[in-house]
């Protein structure tokens, strides 16, 4: 009933571009920057206009007293299946081709679960083998695919395993790449006359469906999210990529199970980019506490943080499980930056969205007190300067 | 290695101090020197209160006065034992992330916590395996799957893999029927004869006779690298049949060959000695002689005395060759040189009971070459214990792989609060 109501006011609100809304006398914490204790908050074409203790309601902006609300940037969750019709993905095998953006359904009545537990940009993986196809991202407004879409091609998603099999398969993957990248960058007309013998230069080929995203891959134009359940996993990973160490520029994103932080050292040597379920966990066989999240951020690694699972509890509870962590030694800007502007950034999507700074888009939370208090609630949330939850 | 090799050729052409100056980008090596021990080298006998100074991943230099180089970091281990770091001939169950098929190197886990605790009981390398279905009493031997020697270098996965494969098991010529052996005589037959044309090819090359276009010819199916020596059988062989069997196969092909499982060896020391066939030897692992026999049958722990006076060379292995934290001591890897100790019970002298669970361990494992003794040169692979090796008493107190301190008993959650009351 809720989503149908929304969905109506958002068919009745007038045309976009024109409305401006300020948000006034708000507690605001931008993330990224130093918080302002009360400030105006100006929303005008989907997009934040300026924001700041001094800024003045513009003349006819319809006015949301923010006394007493804290305003924070709209979370980014950048690994869920949420919002997919199955499970079913490619199957087994290597599949780089498959879009997870083909597998959004969005007639199911999940996306209202995001947006009320604070979430409003998420990465969708495909489901697969290895190689399971590529990520979309979206932001989890109902409606159709298309007004849901960032990018289509968002990220490469990788199962990453211990095993021959994974290991050779990823090889022969990035290696038909890097074949192709060089093919790209030979000149189509050979310059000297042809060796006895050679093949006749042939036109430059076009990477096939399979090898596209694994060029952009290794370029850097795309980011690969590499979920590895054991800190093995990671260094095995990391062998992998060993052999395709010229391409400098590639972007990896390890998503990571608990025991990441046993390899907290080399991921902070090579200032790794890490999402983590916000949990605690312990020395292995022991029950002495560890918090993996922490012992990460202090290596010198990059942190997101990823709500423990799609079920309404999880995300409900996941900005109080992310104090839990404040609370057992991971520094709180640490914190607040793991699930807004870090994982934006593993996304490629940090210009846009992350933080509450003029130009950005729109994407923002009202809430009743400190972010990670277990007592807060969620009040309103924006998305694109429009409300999408409201409990005011 | 290329580098080196260029570096050390430069040196040839030039005069050395040059040389120096060439290389500023490559990093200063790290000097870490364990200083005061006595040194139990295992292939040059014990060095009372010496110095065996590392650097990088290797040893550098072993001695009772050496100069130390500049900024050397250096631990004193005066009153304690050094000793290179114990091998198992057989482990189950440790450093492997999953059991999926393919290669060892490609599945290992360096986080894994067995890891741990072997490098908290001495161990620096095993003999693992993977995929393949178990030999004697579910362990020993491999047969089909993929098996590798790895080093216990915790968090690093670089390093860790020593070699692979390093063994071929010939199980079903002990324990299969007329057909198997009748198939591994024939594949033995067949490796011979590639073997020798494979010589024969890689001569005439030397000596530029080769036809025009001609294939190489290669060597390299398992038999054909048993053959050749790179590779060690391994066939379980407790009883004096499966050891004559075994014999058998190795006189009439002269290959390299490790006895697993070994109890009634005592019974035939010289024909094992002349067939030049290692054993592996588990002290306590106890059986009846059988009345019904005329010959001697049975275990005996004297079996390891008995068979180094006959020129045998043999590793120790324990009962239950794995990593666990429930066993009784000695049981188990855990207590490695608890099981060698008993081979002293039976009249082994203690330098040999030394050496089966180091140097002999790592030639059986086809690694000598790197590690099983503290020399020049050889992998920095160390332990430092806190008393005699194979007093029950004793702990590890210190354990090196690849230069890198990786367990401190002093910050070891599982052993650091147990202070050694018994003496």
């Amino acid at each position: 009933m809720k989503a149908l109501g929304l969905l109506a006011a958002l068919l009745l609100a007038p045309g976009d571009g024109d409305e401006t809304t300020a948000i006034t006398q708000v507690r605001i914490i931008p993330v990224g920057r130093d918080e302002i204790a009360s400030g105006t908050i100006v929303l005008r074409g989907g997009k934040i206009v300026e924001l700041g203790a001094d800024v003045k309601p513009p003349a006819g902006a319809a006015l949301i007293d923010g006394k007493g609300r804290v305003a924070f940037p709209g979370l980014v969750h950048l690994f869920t299946r949420i919002g997919t019709a199955g499970t079913s993905g490619g199957g087994g095998g290597n599949s780089p081709q498959n879009l997870a953006a083909e597998e959004i359904n969005p007639s199911l009545d999940v996306f209202e679960r995001l947006t009320r537990a604070g979430v409003t940009v998420c990465g969708i993986f495909p489901a697969g083998g290895v190689l399971a196809g590529q990520g979309v991202t979206i932001k989890p407004l109902g409606g159709t695919r298309e007004e849901m879409i960032l990018d289509r091609s968002a990220f490469l998603m990788v199962h990453m395993q211990a095993s021959t099999s994974a290991k050779d398969g990823l090889k022969q993957a990035f290696e038909a790449a890097k074949k192709a990248i060089e093919s790209e960058k030979k000149p189509a007309v050979a310059t000297g006359k042809p060796a006895e013998g050679a093949p006749k230069p042939a036109t430059p080929a076009k990477p096939d469906e399979k090898t596209e995203s694994l060029v952009k891959f290794l370029k850097g134009e795309m980011p690969a999210l590499v979920a590895v359940s054991s800190a093995a996993e990671i260094l095995h990973f990391w062998q992998v990529l060993e052999g395709f160490a010229e391409f400098g520029k590639v972007r990896v994103v390890l998503v990571a199970g608990p025991e990441a932080w046993k390899a907290a050292a080399e991921l902070g040597s090579r200032k790794a980019r890490v999402a983590l379920n916000p949990t605690l966990t312990f020395v292995p066989q022991t029950r002495i506490r560890v918090n993996g999240a922490a012992e990460i951020a202090r290596s010198g690694a990059r942190l997101a943080l990823v709500p423990d699972g799609d079920s309404p509890w999880a995300l409900e509870g996941y900005l109080f499980q992310v104090g839990e962590l404040v609370k057992h030694g991971l520094g709180r800007e640490e914190a607040l930056k793991a699930i807004t502007l870090t994982p934006a950034e593993f996304l490629g999507l940090d210009k846009r969205v992350g933080s509450l700074e003029a130009g950005k888009d729109a994407d923002l939370l009202l809430l009743d007190g400190d972010p990670l208090s277990a007592q807060t609630r969620i009040r309103r949330v924006f998305i694109g300067g429009k409300v999408v939850h409201s409990e005011d | 290695m290329k580098l080196a090799i260029a570096v050390v050729l430069l040196g040839l052409q030039e005069p050395p101090k040059k040389e120096e100056a060439k290389a500023p980008a490559a990093k200063p090596p790290v000097y870490t020197a364990l200083v005061g021990g006595d040194v139990h080298t295992i292939s040059r006998g014990v060095l009372r209160g010496a110095t065996v100074l590392l650097k990088d991943q290797k040893i550098h230099r072993v001695g009772q006065a050496l100069d130390l180089p500049e900024g050397t970091i250096t631990i004193d281990v005066t009153g304690k034992r050094v000793l290179p770091g114990f091998v198992a001939v057989q482990a189950q169950g440790l450093a492997l992330a999953s059991g999926a098929g393919g290669k060892v190197s490609d599945s290992l886990d360096p986080f894994q916590e067995q890891v741990k605790i072997a490098l908290a009981c001495g161990i620096t390398s095993a003999f693992i395996e993977m995929g393949g279905s178990g030999g004697f009493f579910g362990g020993g031997t491999p047969s089909a799957g993929s098996n590798a020697v790895v080093k216990m270098s915790y968090g690093a996965l670089e390093g860790m893999t020593l070699l692979e494969p390093a063994a071929h098991s010939l199980q079903t010529w002990v324990s299969g029927g007329a057909a198997d052996r009748h198939e591994i005589r024939q594949s033995f037959v067949k490796a011979r004869d590639l073997v020798e044309r494979e010589r024969d090819f890689e001569r005439r090359r030397a000596e530029n006779k080769l036809k025009p276009n001609e294939q190489p010819v290669r060597a390299a199916d398992p038999f054909a690298r048993l053959l050749k020596g790179e590779l060690i059988a391994r066939i379980s062989a407790p009883d004096a049949d499966a050891i004559r069997r075994a014999l058998e196969l190795v006189n009439e092909f002269r290959f390299r060959c490790v006895l697993m499982d070994v109890v009634e060896g005592w019974t035939l020391p010289d024909e094992i000695g002349r067939a030049r066939a290692y054993v592996v030897v588990t002290v306590r692992n106890k059986q009846h002689a059988d009345r019904r026999m005329a010959r001697p049958s049975g275990s005996s722990i004297e079996q390891a005395a008995i068979l180094r006076k006959a020129g045998v060379k043999f590793a120790i292995s324990p009962i239950t060759p794995a990593v666990t934290t429930g066993g009784i001591a000695g049981r188990d890897l855990t207590g490695l040189p608890i099981e060698a100790a008993f081979a002293v019970r039976g009249g082994l002298d203690e330098a040999a009971a030394l050496e089966a669970i180091t140097l002999t361990a790592a030639e059986i494992c086809g690694v000598d070459a790197r590690v099983g003794s503290i020399e020049e040169g050889k992998d920095a692979d160390l332990v430092v214990l806190d008393g005699d090796p194979l007093d029950y008493r004793t702990f590890v107190d210190l354990t090196f792989v690849n230069g890198k301190l990786l367990y401190e008993k002093s910050k070891s959650s599982y052993f650091n609060h147990l202070k050694g009351k018994g003496r």
